[in-house]
């Protein structure tokens, strides 16, 4: 169990192998996640709305001429499924946040997930990347590009204003994020390349610092 | 301002529906192109008793075109607009797929999975005519204002946008008109729930008082066609059926968790009840140990009452303030009550009688009852042709058919009075079931409790009963293996005068605190006897007992009664718990006279009273449904599972129906669902019910083809090489799925193993979830 969690957890990169990726789509009920996740896995926009309870779709792609798969769990976004919320927090590997232009309330839903994320997490170190969608519906808008810029600069994330019922940005969304996973491992590996080079008593530590990081992702 | 709107009809309207009712038709007879369309009929039938209207709908209609008719929206445009309306509100687009135009219509929140549905608009040389639907206009707008009256097909009728049914002159309606589609998101377009902020700026459309709502309402929106068919009498019913939407949660006690079975709360004694501070929450007498795990009870109509009061705060004294009537005959005091009365000076009860006239209460009282009694509004429709269709003729179940209309009414009402503002929206909800209550359940309670009697003294229910009573008196309380002595007769009175009132009452609300105030009194008497540590066991065969002494086997029907028509959320409190203690009661009472042999004893009895109630109940008004994931193998979509939401009772056939609209599979008939048990897949029978599945395997929908076996083993060991890609989290997470089960599934129940690994953690955090982070 911990070697295989490990071994998700900390792929060799250089591997280049069959590296899956956990993405979780969050945001606030009718933002458009399924419909993001639909049009980047089978370029298909639905036109009608199920709100989703929890669907899983998975797809493989290449990002930077290295193959990734990418296992999607498309979250609800209504609030009566909340409860299953911690459950997949824990999960996820990366995280896209999504929010609608034209609904200044999920945008402030939004801006909450950073503290969600950490309550579970105890990290703020987790990859994300924030999307505005539906810009198609400008004359809609009620948020603009420069507030979810600056709520991007907060999360410290990539920013994305996208529109799934045009594929616009949909693709750049889900490589962002896979970046910012590699980015983040490939951060870490070197981290640990330099505790390795410390003596037994560090390898020590580091068993335990790694331990409590399994523990928390 | 009359000249202009027939001028600006004339030409289009040649041979329009004229819909300008009232006094106006009066006045001057409507020109005779009215009456080359054989609705027009209507117009009198209809129009004769609403005020006059200067603008006819068709006029509306044609005028704001521009924005309902939005034919270069695309379909999330047209949700987009449509997401923040109001039920019924409607567009016109062009659909892209089928090249014709569409009708998209916002449904009430809890219809179906999709909150618009769409319906092709057929074009043929004979006219245009809704997929579907016989009827066939001449042009759209026609169409249009006759959805407006009728629903036909379509769930519900149109209502036009607020704004445009209330614009009083061509001017403002050119005005709304010009806006085209920016009016839906325009401070005109002023909706009926939320946005405070967004107060309409121009003085005409400012919220109004409930009187002149009513009016407005019932002015142009809506009249009756008679030759519009589908749209009275039982196929009525159909609007009954709602889908409720799942509530999850893993909350250990829900406030809405049924009654359990933990002994009743004991009330103190009355003489020391009035401190604040000795007063229990109610409902934490009766949370359940444990959570029952995934599934919390969801009431879909709306905001829900606020709690009855618990035993502590009904007063033995003080009439049910819920139905006025029930007043009226008032109770006798019960002489063990020590604290004063007070009585309110004259004077002072003079003005606040004078108070209540003008209060918000009375007012949106009064305004409910208005539009519930004007069939030209949708929620008037609902309520006349309830009324209506319970005279007719006895339906089985037809009392959880009321209670579902009755909360849809509410729903609607709330909705359209709710924006008023004149009561918080907790106390409005109160004021509209009691106003509900009041318009349909009063005449129609002589109806239905005939029926009941009927009902039960056919199936020897009343007889039972009685013989049981007969028998609990004679044997006293040895009948129920209870050792407590006879209550005295004088305590037996009050209680008596209290279900006396209970029998006299309409309302489930009041008849709920009746019973409350009886069981008030028993307990205050059974402490007197057993001491502070009198629970359940000894409280049911006291009320058994009392209920043989005052010998009012109607209370049977009451019963049933109560508990069909009582406001969901109340049936969960302590009312829910007493009620259940009157059937665990009236059930062991008719017992007596058959099972001599073997009594059970009261708690069994309560148990199994409860357990039956429970399943009653649940169907009809929590509408728990279980979550269940099912794995899709498909290649195309990408999307490999689905967590759907499954109602108590399904069977595989349904769910098979379910996963073909989610998944979006296009021949049905060639998939079905398995479960990968054993490393292998079995096929489901299609009678066998959902919930009962084995809790163990993986439930997948996948193609069926002939060679399953074969199929199975190559899928097997296919899933197994695939692992590291399509690996479930759960094995992570859980460890429990050791190998290539990548499809996982989940079975639902909550309780355990639900999505595999995974909610059997939810579970854990529910409790402990500290306990997982270390």
């Amino acid at each position: 169990m911990e070697a295989e969690n490990e071994a998700h957890c900390c792929p060799g990169s250089s591997s280049g192998g069959s590296r899956e990726y956990k993405v979780v789509m969050l945001g606030a009920g009718g933002v458009g996640k399924s419909a993001v996740t639909m049009q980047f896995i089978s370029h298909q926009f639905p036109d009608y709305h199920d709100p989703t309870i929890e669907d899983a779709y998975k797809t493989q792609v290449r990002i930077d001429n290295e193959p990734a798969y990418l296992d999607i769990l498309d979250t609800a976004g209504q609030a009566e499924f909340t409860a299953m919320r911690e459950q997949y927090m824990r999960g996820g590997e990366g995280f896209i946040i999504c929010y609608s232009v034209t609904d200044r309330q999920s945008f402030q839903e939004a801006a909450k997930f950073k503290e969600l994320i950490f309550q579970v997490r105890h990290t703020y170190e987790i990859p994300l990347v924030l999307v505005g969608n539906k810009i198609d519906l400008e004359q809609f808008r009620q948020v603009s590009t420069e507030e979810g810029m600056t709520l991007a600069r907060d999360y410290n994330c990539a920013f994305f204003e996208t529109s799934a019922a045009l594929r616009f940005g949909i693709d750049d969304a889900f490589q962002g994020l896979v970046r910012e996973i590699r980015r983040k491992e490939s951060m870490l590996s070197l981290v640990e390349r330099k505790l390795k080079r410390k003596d037994s008593l560090w390898k020590k530590i580091k068993a335990s610092l790694k331990k409590k990081r399994e523990n928390m992702i | 301002m009359e000249d202009p709107g027939e001028t600006e009809a004339h030409p289009l309207g040649a041979t329009s529906l004229n819909f300008v009712p009232g006094y106006q038709q009066e006045e001057k007879p409507s020109p005779d192109p009215l009456y080359d369309t054989p609705d027009a009929r209507g117009v009198q039938a209809g129009g004769s008793q609403q005020p006059a209207r200067t603008v006819s709908l068709r006029e509306r209609l044609l005028i704001t075109r521009p924005v309902w008719l939005q034919l270069r929206a695309n379909a999330a445009a047209a949700l987009h607009v449509l997401r923040t309306e109001p039920p019924g509100t409607f567009l016109v687009r062009k659909s892209n797929t089928r090249q014709c135009q569409t009708l998209c219509v916002r449904l009430p929140e809890a219809s179906g999975p999709s909150f618009v549905s769409s319906h092709y608009l057929q074009e043929s040389p004979g006219g245009i005519s809704l997929e579907g639907s016989e009827l066939t206009f001449p042009d759209l707008v026609q169409l249009i204002c006759a959805y407006c009256h009728t629903r036909d097909i379509l769930l519900l009728p149109l209502p036009l946008p607020r704004a445009i049914h209330q614009a009083a002159t061509h001017k403002e309606l050119e005005a709304i008109s010009h806006l085209g589609m920016e009016f839906w998101s325009s401070s005109l377009n002023t909706k009926n729930q939320q946005r405070p902020s967004e107060a309409p700026q121009i003085p005409r459309l400012k919220a109004r008082s409930p009187q002149e709502l009513d009016q407005g309402t019932g002015a142009a929106l809506c009249f009756f066609n008679p030759l519009f068919p589908g749209d009275l009498g039982p196929t009525k019913r159909e609007k009954f059926k709602r889908s409720f939407k799942v509530r999850v949660s893993t909350e250990t006690s829900s406030p809405l968790s049924p009654p359990a079975v933990p002994p009743p709360p004991v009330p103190v004694l009355p003489g020391t009840s009035s401190s604040q501070t000795e007063r229990l929450p109610p409902r934490q007498l009766l949370q359940r140990e444990s959570s029952v795990g995934y599934r919390v009870p969801g009431s879909a109509s709306g905001p829900s009452l606020p709690p009855l009061p618990s035993l502590q705060e009904v007063d033995c004294c003080s009439p049910s303030s819920s139905e006025e009537e029930g007043s009226s005959g008032s109770p006798t005091t019960s002489p063990r009550l020590s604290r004063p009365r007070h009585r309110r000076p004259l004077l002072r009860s003079m003005s606040s009688a004078f108070c209540s006239l003008l209060a918000p209460e009375r007012q949106v009282g009064r305004a409910a009852t208005m539009l519930m009694q004007n069939r030209y509004t949708a929620v008037g429709q609902l309520v006349q042709d309830l009324l209506t269709q319970v005279r007719v003729g006895p339906e089985s179940r037809e009392l959880q058919g009321i209670r579902q209309a009755l909360s849809r009414a509410r729903a609607m009402l709330s909705a359209e009075l709710g924006p008023e503002k004149l009561l918080p929206p907790e106390r409005l909800e109160l004021v509209l079931e009691k106003s509900l209550h009041r318009s349909v359940l009063k005449p129609l309670r002589p109806i239905l409790a005939a029926r009941l009697r009927r009902r039960l003294s056919t199936d020897g229910s009343l007889g039972r009963l009685a013989e049981g009573f007969r028998l609990a008196r004679t044997q006293g309380p040895g009948a129920f293996g209870s050792h407590l002595n006879l209550s005295s007769p004088v305590e037996i009175e009050p209680v008596r005068q209290k279900l006396l009132q209970l029998l006299r009452a309409y309302s489930p609300s009041a008849q709920i605190k009746w019973l409350l105030q009886a069981c008030k009194l028993l307990y205050t008497a059974l402490k007197t006897q057993a001491g502070e540590n009198a629970g359940a066991d000894e409280f049911l065969p006291l009320l058994s007992l009392v209920l043989a002494q005052c010998d009012l086997p109607d209370l049977l029907l009451e019963a049933e009664y109560m508990s069909e028509l009582l406001e969901p959320t109340l049936l969960t409190g302590e009312g829910g718990y007493y009620l259940t203690s009157l059937s665990a009661s009236l059930a062991l009472l008719s017992g007596l006279s058959q099972a001599h042999a073997l009594p059970l004893s009261p708690a069994q009895e309560l148990q199994r009273s409860l357990a039956l109630w429970e399943q009653r109940r649940l169907p009809a008004t929590h509408n728990f449904q279980h979550l269940l994931r099912v794995a899709y193998q498909d290649p195309s979509t990408g999307c490999t599972s689905k967590t759907l939401a499954v109602p108590p009772g399904s069977s595989i056939a349904t769910l098979s129906q379910l996963c073909a609209t989610k998944f979006r599979v296009t021949q049905p008939d060639a998939f079905g669902l398995f479960l990968y048990k054993d490393q292998g897949y079995h096929r489901l029978p299609p009678e066998a019910l959902v919930h009962r599945l084995p809790t163990t395997g993986y439930l997948i929908y996948r193609r069926a083809e002939r060679p399953e076996t074969q199929r199975a083993a190559t899928e097997k060991t296919k899933t197994g090489n695939e692992r590291p890609e399509r690996g479930a989290w759960e094995e992570e997470k859980g460890g429990l799925n050791g190998e290539g089960k990548s499809e996982i599934a989940v079975d639902q129940e909550g309780k355990d193993q639900a999505r595999g690994g995974h909610m059997q953690l939810e579970e854990q955090k529910a409790e402990g979830c500290p306990a997982l982070e270390e």
